[in-house]
């Protein structure tokens, strides 16, 4: 079962509660589980476990630049599924979203950029087990807020590529929103006016908005009933493997502490008290 | 046996037949990519007759590369018999005769092995190349759609642009030749522009100008107020204001683009203006015209008919770079075929873009090609 959102804050609680043991470290994750106890014997780079995603995604990997990021929702994911399978050296690597969903890297073990699973996508990746459930959000200026009606007629920003972009031009049916190659770009122009509004998850239009200080809300979102999973390369060895080492996150509540840590922390509020709109 | 004497060309034996070997070789070659290109689109369930003529006519095409080789070798045979009988001249016309036969057919060899293997190439791997980048049902789909995109915004934008530019690049190339000490301050701030927009990328200029001008507030300052003298927006809400008076995107695009290449083109047009001989400013000046009358009706109308192929060159750069206004969230036809290229996992929908961009290229070099030409013409005709 992937977390919920209102389990992460109940989470919460019961992280605040744990007293912290002499732990191991990756980067500044304390890695709980046992080392090796899911052994991948061969990984994309030798002695290393090596994950993919596209930076920046405040929140999931905080810092602006590979070489900084040392926690995060998604990284220290990925430390613990490193721990798990036998390494203590994690290494990132950065690509572009376009690169990343397009399947254009190559030389890793798992990808993770908050990516919603498809039926499209599980064509081209093989997905491990959810780790997330997402819905898909609005955020727009705070003062100018918009709503169910107007997401209709005002000027939207997308991002390439996204299932947000899918669903604002599909199910929303936006005709002339303007779509950005990567989010940066995508809540540059928020934050400048040049558009009304932009559409992504909510867990990641929740990031801006502690980002944009005030100058940005999120109004609204959209019950999609997505799942996030990492991305693998098809028929790879290793990827039930990390498959399993998720779900076992998951089933000891690993995932629902470093959810309560990075996620709900981070956001400083819960995604539920956002209002539900219909499309 | 006569031995050839020393002033006699070494027999051409040896290049007939590797002519004739290297003939063979294109052949077999011929066979190999015809056969997996016939297996690809087999694989594909759409093969029919006329692959399989075009097929023969590939093969029998390449074969005719033996018509050279083997007059190589009748060649090469008459210089042997001219040698048996000490013919020194027919020796030699043989020979070379020989020689150039097989020249020629190493040249269209060398021709064909390449052609068989780029569309082997492209029908490798089960057609995977070339169903990656030359998907016609996903190309035939969709070309409509990237051509429109192609016309609207790239097409505008590059048109708006490229008048702005010769506008503004010959106010800025005047602006570097203002004359004496008064002029000083005008030409020192025209060289710091051409300096500092030469040196950005235009994708940084683009992406400085679209999101930094509007981050800024300052069109939401400017723009309602201008607008407040002639309408009445106190009822407005902020959200009606913001949309009524926001500059649309495509004109930032189009802002970045002329400040660009406006520091270019100064420069074509400085280059013209300088390659007009000082006598004539001279001339006009003991005429009695005033420095901008000069300029007007002597000098710049000769400068810009030596510029013109140049000035064209650069706005074959301008059109390119429309491709970058993507970084903005405009949709042109780039951005348009990425999110097609990433909803179908294929990327012939930018192969639509690269063949619009190549179309639009192709007729201004030549252009450009010809304007050279007719001007080299002219300077050797002393005009």
């Amino acid at each position: 079962m992937a977390i919920t959102k209102r389990i992460l804050l109940a989470a919460v609680a019961a992280f605040a509660l744990a007293a912290p043991a002499a732990a191991e470290m990756i980067g500044n994750c304390e890695v709980t589980g046992a080392k090796g106890s899911m052994a991948i014997a061969a990984p994309a780079k030798a002695g290393q476990f090596t994950v993919l995603t596209s930076l920046p995604a405040p929140i999931w990997w905080n810092g602006d630049a590979v070489e900084n990021v040392k926690d995060g929702m998604e990284y220290c994911m990925a430390a613990e599924i490193a721990w798990r399978a036998g390494f203590d050296k994690l290494e990132i690597v950065n690509t572009s979203w376009e690169a990343f969903i397009g399947n254009q890297a190559q030389g890793y073990d798992v990808g993770f950029a908050q990516t919603s699973i498809t039926e499209e996508r599980k064509k081209v990746f093989d997905f491990t087990s959810p780790y997330f459930s997402s819905d898909m959000g609005v955020i727009s200026k705070t003062d100018a807020p918009v709503d169910e009606k107007s997401i209709k007629t005002v000027k939207v920003g997308i991002q390439q590529g996204t299932t947000g972009a899918t669903f604002a031009q599909e199910t929303l049916g936006i005709k002339d929103a303007q779509v950005f190659g990567d989010q940066q770009e995508m809540f540059a122009a928020l934050r400048a006016g040049q558009i009304d509004a932009a559409i992504s998850d909510t867990s990641i239009v929740i990031a801006e908005e502690k980002a944009a200080a005030g100058k940005s809300t999120v109004v609204g979102q959209y019950k999609t009933g997505e799942s996030y999973g990492g991305i693998m390369q098809k028929g790879n060895a290793n990827n039930e493997a990390i498959s399993k080492i998720i779900e076992a996150m998951v089933a000891d509540g690993t995932m629902a502490k470093l959810g309560a840590k990075y996620l709900a922390a981070g956001w400083g509020k819960d995604p539920a008290s956002i209002p539900y709109f219909n499309p | 046996m006569v031995s050839s004497p020393a002033h006699l060309p070494k027999p051409p034996d040896k290049f007939a037949i590797s002519a004739i070997v290297f003939a063979a070789v294109c052949v077999f070659v011929a066979f190999a990519a015809t056969s997996l290109i016939r297996q690809s689109i087999a694989g594909l369930g759409a093969s029919n007759g006329w692959h399989d003529i075009i097929f023969a006519v590939a093969i029998l095409a390449t074969a005719a590369l033996f018509l050279p080789a083997a007059r190589s070798f009748i060649f090469a045979r008459r210089a042997a018999a001219a040698r048996q009988q000490n013919d020194a001249v027919s020796v030699r016309m043989a020979t070379a005769s020989a020689k150039d036969q097989a020249a020629l057919t190493f040249g269209w060899g060398v021709f064909a092995l390449l052609t068989l293997s780029f569309f082997a190439f492209i029908f490798m791997n089960d057609t995977a190349v070339g169903k990656t980048f030359f998907l016609l049902p996903l190309i035939s789909e969709k070309w409509m759609q990237v051509f429109w995109k192609f016309v609207s915004v790239n097409i505008f934008v590059f048109v708006i642009a490229e008048i702005l530019v010769l506008v503004w690049g010959l106010v800025v190339a005047l602006a570097r030749m203002m004359p004496g000490p008064a002029g000083k301050p005008i030409r020192f701030l025209a060289t710091i522009y051409c300096d500092v927009f030469r040196g950005l990328p235009a994708i940084v200029t683009l992406y400085l100008i679209g999101f930094g001008i509007p981050t800024s507030g300052l069109p939401e300052i400017v723009i309602p107020t201008v607008y407040g003298w002639f309408v009445d927006t106190s009822a407005m809400s902020v959200q009606d204001l913001r949309s009524m008076s926001r500059v649309p995107v495509v004109w930032w695009c189009i802002l970045a683009l002329t400040l660009t290449y406006g520091a270019y083109v100064a420069e074509v047009y400085r280059a013209g203006i300088e390659s007009i001989h000082w006598s004539q400013v001279s001339a006009a000046r003991s005429l009695g015209l005033s420095y901008m009358q000069t300029m007007r009706y002597v000098v710049v109308p000769q400068a810009i008919r030596r510029v013109i192929a140049p000035l064209l060159n650069d706005f074959i750069g301008l059109q390119k770079d429309t491709a970058l206004v993507q970084i903005l969230g405009l949709v042109d036809a780039f951005n348009n075929s990425r999110g097609i290229a990433s909803n179908a996992f294929n990327l012939s929908a930018v192969t639509i873009v690269a063949i619009l961009f190549v179309l639009i290229t192709i007729p201004q070099a030549r252009l450009v090609d010809h304007l050279v030409e007719k001007d080299a013409a002219r300077m050797k005709a002393g005009g």
